[in-house]
């Protein structure tokens, strides 16, 4: 029971995202955490607010990313440790520089929590063309199996906890995997009957060549994306421009295929509130400032540890366009009502 | 009889790398406009029958299907169960899984929007719904906030907002305490009277809803069925499956079984019966009592801002069991997690008699306890962890499940689960056993098995606090009953002191003979009669 549209969550979170994921300057990627979990803890419903999830996924890309970077990355001016006999050198440049990444995927992860639990998948559902609504409603079946997952796992903790079994380690994890997966699996058996009994999926009467065919844009759609995002990571913008546009022939080609499904309707349409307008706003301006600076500036939220371990001040004006991202914290959500 | 809606021709099903078919040769017609109750032990099936009404079975389960199935004129071969959705309703057995959206309302929508019904339709159809089943003042919540019945309701306005001719239910009520399952029955009886819908369901608790069937099947093990009214099979089916009053009706060789406290009372013999029992006492037996195991003094149990439980005070001796019962919500769960200290208590204390006391605590879902390959291996787990020695073959024994050593635990029925469940913990050698809602979803036959279990670990002097919402049970077994309400104690005391003139919470022959009386066997003692006599031939033993 969120005050935003799905539709305005989208936007926020994508405008979040895209510098998360160009960006590596230590100040500009705490800020962005700090956003985030700043609007989380004032908008997201509170029955899915867990600070104690967010502790355990911080340390959990923090060991692996700093572990794997300070391993794997034997450059640097401050040498931590000298392994020897190994001639291996363990650098404080890598272990700084794989902290930063850490912090910056974890701060993509939260976002993209905060997103999902403030979504309304169905309102979504509606809003979304014909063609990808399934993909809402699925997100929403999706969504709703988690709590009944977490549940399940709490009492299954519980119950073995009362054989006397204590979780120390790998190996002691297969009395709780194995009944999770188990219940799980059922769980999922159920909800996915509960839909086909509600006629989820309409009448499909396609010939199997033409389902090939339908197949083939959802899968160019992810294949431009996930190429878009690594090549915004190497900094090759004419790679990433050309798999956006891959990426965006997907999207299109998903649109325009006539569904297979029969016609959807929809119970209400929905319309934005001003609150939306603003942040939408915000949003996108936030986002396309931050672009237009990363093409006139891109030393300004770099950061390379590498020789030598130092940090450069962050442009300024990055601080200040990200502020914008802010501005859904004007709008929390009524708790009262969760 | 009506034209039937449901026409089953020789249907023959069976499940996916199955030793036998579970439906063989089965014939069933069910007119339009009836109310058919379908009943039988767990694995009778009676879940793989109802799912052949709109396709489930076999095209979403696989499988062998011979026979047909004719739904609303509709060949459930020729078309997949999302076309039934125009013609047949489904509810499942659990409402927490087929609740699919975050608001009632786009739950009860996202049937008809997938259908492609007009915007305007499915707006009046919504709010038609929400009035149907009396949920209208919900109609914004988040289904994870609604207690069972209301879940269940929404769940029926979803299956019935595309107007289906038939609503088939499967064990609607058996995850819900009374009030809940009375109000899932209400208006499925509302909805049978009012708009002649054709009502198909299953259950196991039969005093809720014989009376209202107007046909029922028995199926038995083998596979055959049995079909008559609801007296008929009154007088056919195996005792144990009857509601108390029935039971007794047919121990005492009456004539006439009556189906509910309201058909009892008008009847000669039970009037009769009632003048000979008059108001006397005729105390339950029970075992003798031994030291106090626990001990919990003014226990206060907060979760978030929320206070769960407070001034919660009992105590539990060797041998003796405390049933905990309450509507859904009412800390029941939350009180055995106080002891097991799984949650923290934020006022009050819990003390053991023993300075290192063994608890042995069965959740709700057995399923949660299982992961290895037989059922002997579960027990030797426990026995490891607790650090004691086992004789696991007696163990089993002593759940009658001896048989299972060697199973894989997801093979057993609900029943038998459920007392793998209580063997796997008991294992572990427990001094103080905790049962969260043992009996829930088992059948009749089965909870007999478990009562008998638990009648043994009594007298061998285990300690148990059961939390149930089965009274019946609570008045055969218990010392101690705690009834559990707005977060405190509100009654504390002996089956007869707590069970004796409540409405919702007093057993069916308390209902109707009043006084002391709780029991069937307590009744049958006092007109002489020592045991639970079965009258007739009995089917589905």
């Amino acid at each position: 029971m969120t005050a935003l549209d799905s539709r305005t969550w989208i936007v926020w979170g994508v405008a979040c995202m895209v510098p998360l994921l160009v960006a590596r300057h230590p100040v500009i990627v705490l800020q962005l955490l700090g956003i985030v979990l700043i609007v989380r803890w004032l908008c997201a419903p509170i029955s899915s607010f867990r600070w104690q999830w967010i502790a355990r996924i911080a340390l959990i890309f923090g060991a692996i990313g700093v572990v794997f970077n300070a391993l794997t990355v034997r450059t640097g001016n401050q040498v931590a440790w000298h392994l020897l006999g190994l001639n291996w050198i363990i650098t404080w440049n890598a272990i700084v520089y794989g902290l930063v990444a850490s912090l910056a995927m974890i701060t993509l992860v939260i976002t993209g929590i905060t997103v999902a639990s403030a979504l309304d998948w169905i309102a979504l559902s509606r809003v979304l063309p014909r063609r990808l609504a399934p993909l809402a409603a699925a997100g929403s079946v999706a969504w709703s199996f988690l709590p009944g997952a977490s549940h399940a796992l709490a009492d299954i903790r519980e119950a073995q906890a009362a054989r006397g079994h204590a979780l120390r380690g790998v190996r002691d994890l297969l009395p709780i995997v194995a009944p999770l997966l188990d219940t799980s699996l059922i769980r999922a058996l159920t909800m996915s009957e509960a839909l086909e009994v509600r006629g989820f999926g309409g009448s499909a009467t396609q010939s199997s060549a033409r389902q090939t065919r339908v197949s083939l844009w959802p899968l160019l759609l992810i294949i431009g994306a996930l190429t878009t995002t690594y090549a915004v990571s190497l900094g090759d913008g004419w790679f990433a421009t050309l798999a956006l546009a891959v990426a965006a022939l997907g999207l299109v080609g998903m649109i325009r295929t006539p569904a297979e499904t029969s016609a959807t309707t929809r119970y209400r349409e929905s319309s934005l509130t001003r609150a939306d307008v603003v942040v939408l706003i915000t949003s996108a301006l936030a986002l396309a400032s931050f672009l237009t600076l990363f093409l006139v500036n891109p030393a300004g939220v770099a950061f390379n540890p590498y020789p030598d371990l130092r940090l450069d001040a962050p442009d300024y004006r990055y601080l200040l366009v990200l502020t914008l991202l802010l501005v859904p914290a004007l709008y929390p959500a009524d708790r009262r009502r969760v | 009889m009506n034209r039937p809606i449901i026409d089953i021709d020789q249907l023959t099903y069976a499940w996916p790398e199955a030793d036998r078919p579970t439906l063989q040769q089965l014939d069933w017609q069910v007119a339009q406009g009836s109310f058919a109750l379908l009943i039988g032990r767990s694995g009778s099936g009676k879940s793989t029958l109802l799912r052949s009404l709109n396709g489930l079975v076999p095209h979403f389960s696989g499988g062998s299907f011979g026979g047909r199935v004719l739904v609303n004129d509709l060949d459930t071969r020729q078309y997949a169960p999302r076309d039934f959705a125009w013609h047949v309703g489904f509810v499942f057995q659990d409402p927490e899984a087929q609740l699919l959206t975050n608001r009632v309302v786009d739950d009860i929508a996202l049937g008809m929007e997938q259908q492609g019904v007009a915007p305007a339709v499915m707006r009046k159809r919504v709010e038609e719904m929400l009035d149907l089943v009396g949920v209208a003042h919900l109609r914004d919540r988040a289904p994870e906030t609604l207690s069972g019945g209301e879940k269940q309701r929404v769940a029926i306005a979803a299956a019935l907002a595309m107007h289906p001719p038939i609503l088939v239910l499967d064990e609607p009520t058996s995850q819900l305490d009374p009030w809940g399952a009375e109000e899932v029955i209400a208006a499925l009886q509302r909805m049978n009277d009012d708009l002649g819908l054709t009502v198909v369901m299953s259950e196991h608790r039969l005093e809720r809803v014989l009376s209202h069937a107007d046909t029922v099947r028995l199926l038995d093990d083998e596979g055959n069925a049995t079909d008559g009214t609801p007296q008929e099979i009154a007088q056919l089916v195996s005792a144990v499956a009857l509601p108390p009053l029935a039971r007794l009706a047919r121990s005492l060789c009456m004539r006439w079984v009556p189906l509910t406290v309201k058909h009892a009372r008008s009847q000669p013999e039970f009037v009769e019966l009632q003048h000979r029992l008059g108001g006397g006492e005729s105390p339950l037996p029970r075992c003798e009592l031994g030291d106090d195991v626990l001990t919990v003094t003014d226990l206060e149990v907060k979760l978030g801002r929320a206070t769960i439980l407070r001034d919660v005070s009992f105590s539990v001796r060797q041998g003796e069991l405390v049933a905990v019962i309450g509507r859904n919500g009412s800390g029941k769960t939350t009180l055995l997690r106080a002891v097991m200290e799984f949650v923290p208590r934020t006022a009050g204390q819990v003390d053991f008699r023993s300075t290192n006391p063994r608890v042995g605590y069965v959740p709700q879902r057995s399923g949660s306890l299982f992961f290895c390959e037989t059922l002997g291996d579960e027990l030797r787990f426990t026995a490891r962890k607790r650090g004691v020695v086992v004789n696991v073959e007696e163990r089993l024994a002593e759940v009658n499940l001896s048989w299972a050593i060697d199973r894989h635990p997801s093979t057993l029925s609900v029943g038998e689960r459920q007392r793998a469940a209580i063997a796997t913990v008991l294992a572990g050698d427990p001094d103080l056993l905790l049962l969260d809602e043992p009996t829930r979803g088992m059948d009749p036959w089965h909870k007999r098995q478990l009562a008998a279990v638990i009648r043994r670990l009594q007298q061998r002097g285990v300690a148990i606090i059961m939390a149930t919402h089965d009274v019946e049970l609570a008045a055969e077994l218990a010392h101690t009953v705690m009834m559990l309400g707005d977060g405190g104690v509100v009654s504390l005391g002996s089956p007869a002191d707590v069970l004796v003139d409540s409405l919702t919470y007093s057993t069916q022959l308390n209902k109707v003979f009043g006084g002391q009386w709780l029991t069937v066997d307590q009744v049958l003692r006092a007109a002489g009669v020592e045991t639970e006599g079965v009258a007739g031939k009995t089917v589905g033993m």
